[in-house]
C-alpha cells in the first residue's frame, strides 16, 4: 500500500472512490412537467409578487413627492404675489403707533 | 453529434425541438436525464428534493433553448447549467452546519482515526466514510468553494474541464481552490486532534 502523508488527499481519494447510487429512471411524471411549462406562453415581465408591490409603492412615492412639492411651490409663489410673507413687526408696531 | 449506441441523433432532434415538436423534447430528456441526474446527485444541497432541482433544471434547459448556440457542445451547455441551478440553491440555504467530533457516525470515525494514527492510504472498505465525511467537511464550505472542491477532487474534472462548466477563469480556480483545500485541512486537522486520546 502505497504512503501519502497528506491526510486531506488521502480523504479525498478514497472519498472519490466511494461507489455512487445507480442512476434511477427517469419519473414518469417529469416529462408532462417540463413540457407543461415548456408550452406555457413566454412572461416577459414576470417579477415575484414583492418585487412588484415595491414598485408600485415606490412608484406611488414618487408621484406623492412630486404633487406635494408641486402643492407647496404653487403656495410659496402666491405668497410672494400678495405680499403677505413681507409682514415686518417692525413695520407693525410703527402702522398701530 | 449522432449518438451511435442508443441511435439518438441529438443534433437532428434538437432542430426538431426547436421547431416545438413535443416527441423530440421527450426523446430529449430521456437522453439527457442520466447526465442532470448525476450533476444535481453531486451537488445536491441538503435540505432539496432531488427531484424538484433536476425538474427545475429541465424547464431552464428547454425555456433557454433558443439561446443555445452550436459553439460547445450541447452536453457541456446542460451541464453548466445544471451545475448553476444547483450553486443558486447551494446559495440561498446560507447555512454552514455546525458538528462535533461526537456526531460523526462509526465508520467516519475510523476513518478520522486512520488518517491520524497512520500515513498509508486508507483501505477500500473505508470509502463510504470517507465519501461520509467529505461530504460534512464540504457542507461548511462556501457554496462555490463546495462545487469546486466536488468537481476537482470527488469527480476528478481537470481545471479546464471546471472552467468550462462554472465559466470562472484558471487563476480564480485555483485561488479558489487554495482556500477551499485550506479550510478542509482546518476542519479536519481538528478531528483529528479531538479522536486522539
Amino acid at each position: 500500500m502505497k504512503t501519502n502523508h497528506d491526510s486531506l488527499d488521502r480523504l479525498l481519494e478514497s472519498a472519490a472512490r466511494a461507489p455512487r447510487p445507480a442512476l434511477g429512471a427517469m419519473p414518469a411524471y417529469l416529462p408532462a412537467r417540463v413540457l407543461a411549462d415548456w408550452r406555457a406562453p413566454v412572461r416577459d415581465f414576470e417579477f415575484p409578487p414583492i418585487a412588484w408591490l415595491l414598485r408600485i409603492g415606490l412608484g406611488f412615492a414618487c408621484a406623492i413627492m412630486l404633487t406635494v412639492t408641486a402643492l407647496h411651490y404653487q403656495q410659496e409663489t402666491q405668497k410672494d404675489f400678495y405680499g403677505l410673507d413681507v409682514l415686518n413687526p417692525a413695520i407693525n408696531l410703527t402702522m398701530l403707533q | 453529434m449522432v449518438d451511435t449506441e442508443a441511435g439518438f441523433d441529438l443534433a437532428a432532434c434538437l432542430v426538431r425541438v426547436r421547431q416545438r415538436d413535443e416527441d423530440a423534447a421527450r426523446e430529449l430528456l430521456q437522453h439527457l436525464h442520466p447526465l442532470v441526474l448525476k450533476i444535481v446527485r453531486s451537488h445536491l444541497p441538503r435540505r432539496t428534493s432531488e427531484e424538484d432541482l433536476v425538474q427545475t433544471v429541465f424547464m431552464k434547459v428547454f425555456a433557454k433553448m433558443d439561446q443555445y448556440q452550436s459553439q460547445a457542445p450541447f452536453e457541456h451547455w446542460v451541464s453548466r447549467i445544471a451545475v448553476n441551478t444547483c450553486l443558486n440553491q447551494l446559495e440561498n440555504e446560507r447555512v454552514r452546519p455546525e458538528w462535533r467530533h461526537a456526531d460523526l457516525s462509526q465508520q467516519e470515525l475510523l476513518v478520522v482515526g486512520h488518517l491520524s494514527t497512520s500515513t498509508e492510504d486508507l483501505a477500500a472498505s473505508a470509502d463510504v466514510g470517507s465519501r461520509e465525511l467529505v461530504e460534512k467537511l464540504l457542507a461548511r464550505l462556501k457554496p462555490k468553494d463546495r462545487l469546486l472542491m466536488t468537481l476537482l477532487y470527488l469527480e476528478g474534472r481537470t481545471l479546464d474541464e471546471v472552467r468550462e462548466i462554472t465559466g470562472w477563469n484558471i487563476a480564480l480556480i485555483k485561488i479558489r481552490s487554495f482556500r477551499a483545500r485550506h479550510q478542509l485541512r482546518k476542519d479536519l486537522d481538528y478531528l483529528m486532534r479531538e479522536s486522539k486520546p
